[in-house]
């Protein structure tokens, strides 16, 4: 079983994001698809946090971004679907 | 000189060569042989100065009937952009109409240069609201009926959005109206001017309402934006205006916007500045006089 520090997350590469917070939802331009997402505030607290530093395990992450990591994984989980990040 | 002024025969002449029409920031080269669209432009347009400057056109234009058969049998007209055919033949009386719909499609289509969203907008103390809105939600009638009360009309289709300041560029060319609206908008206003109705057509009936001399007249003064409603009429609703989340009202104008995608990440930090700068909200209404007060206390 893996644990929670053996994977890192990353943004895709090339995905220079834009974004606004208005009203605790996050709305993200992701240059590589040019596709705009509206996300929640945890979904984008966690991909700026990937911006910044670069790649994080899902406990960094969650340090990061102050949240559990239940529903942190949660969350990554659907940011790779939408081929935000990806694991590394 | 204003368009109006011309005598008719000059204005049917000058459209078989081609007639400059500036609006706003775009010049049109317009030419037609139809007598629907002479005498629809010099109704609809009597105010917009006579453009004589001749040199560089935005758009040439011409809405004329199709060669062949359909001279005589059922006749048809077409547009014509640079010679091209962008829309099917149309039966010959929505001759005007489609004039209107194809200076639209001109802008909406190539003017890649502003960012381009489907929404009216006017203007009134120097603050404009942007009314972006599903087809029947009641868009053109509030449009309509707050420029014959004596807001700016900036645009009843597209919001024109310069992309070196974020500010908003007129182009304050007649309002659209359908079906019902037509009637609704003659009762409210019986002075309003109106052109030719156009029946059967792919948006039912149509019929389009002269910009206000002073719309005409600030067609050079950009507007600043303030607010983004997103009206809904709705028979017998109580007029109602409640705050729209910015994300929401965000996705919204991107989705509906004529070039966001093309654009790219510049057409994103243009729709969030605009949004930056805008409060959004949702507005329910079926009385005209109401919403109209419900407008005057936002840009109170």
């Amino acid at each position: 079983m893996q644990n929670s520090t053996d994977v890192r997350w990353s943004l895709v590469t090339g995905a220079a994001l834009a974004w606004r917070c208005w009203d605790g939802e996050y709305v993200i331009h992701h240059a590589l698809s040019n596709d705009t997402h509206r996300l929640t505030e945890l979904a984008g607290r966690a991909l700026l946090a990937l911006q910044r530093t670069g790649a994080l395990d899902l406990d960094s992450l969650a340090r990061e971004c102050g949240e559990a990591c239940e529903e942190l994984g949660e969350t990554l989980a659907a940011l790779a679907e939408l081929d935000l990040i990806a694991r590394c | 000189m204003t368009l109006g002024s011309l005598p008719a025969p000059d204005l049917v002449r000058r459209l078989a060569t081609g007639l400059s029409l500036q609006v706003g920031p775009f010049r049109y080269l317009v030419t037609s042989r139809l007598s629907p669209v002479a005498s629809g432009l010099a109704k609809m347009y009597a105010d917009f100065p006579l453009d004589e400057a001749g040199g560089f056109h935005d758009y040439h234009i011409q809405v004329d009937r199709v060669a062949g058969l359909r001279r005589w049998v059922r006749p048809q007209i077409s547009f014509w952009w640079d010679g091209h055919e962008p829309f099917k033949p149309m039966a010959a009386d929505h001759a005007y109409a489609l004039l209107e719909w194809g200076m639209n499609w001109c802008v909406s289509a190539q003017a890649h240069h502003y960012l381009l969203l489907h929404a009216a907008v006017l203007e009134h103390r120097g603050r404009c609201v942007i009314l972006p809105g599903e087809p029947g939600a009641g868009k053109s009638t509030l449009t309509a009926a707050l420029m014959l009360s004596g807001w700016r009309l900036l645009s009843d289709e597209l919001t024109v959005i310069d992309r070196d300041d974020g500010l908003i560029q007129p182009l304050a060319r007649p309002v659209s109206l359908k079906n019902r609206s037509i009637d609704l908008i003659r009762a409210f206003d019986p002075q309003a001017v109106f052109g030719e109705t156009a029946h059967d057509t792919h948006k039912g009936t149509v019929s389009h309402v002269k910009p206000t001399p002073e719309s005409v007249a600030g067609m050079t003064i950009k507007g600043q934006p303030a607010h983004i409603i997103f009206p809904r009429w709705q028979r017998d609703a109580a007029t109602r205006l409640s705050a729209r989340p910015k994300a929401d009202a965000f996705m919204h104008l991107a989705n509906h916007a004529f070039n966001y995608s093309l654009l790219g990440r510049l057409g994103f930090e243009l729709c969030a500045a605009l949004v930056d700068r805008c409060d959004c909200w949702d507005f329910g209404y079926s009385r005209l006089d109401e919403a109209l007060r419900s407008f005057e206390g936002l840009v109170a």
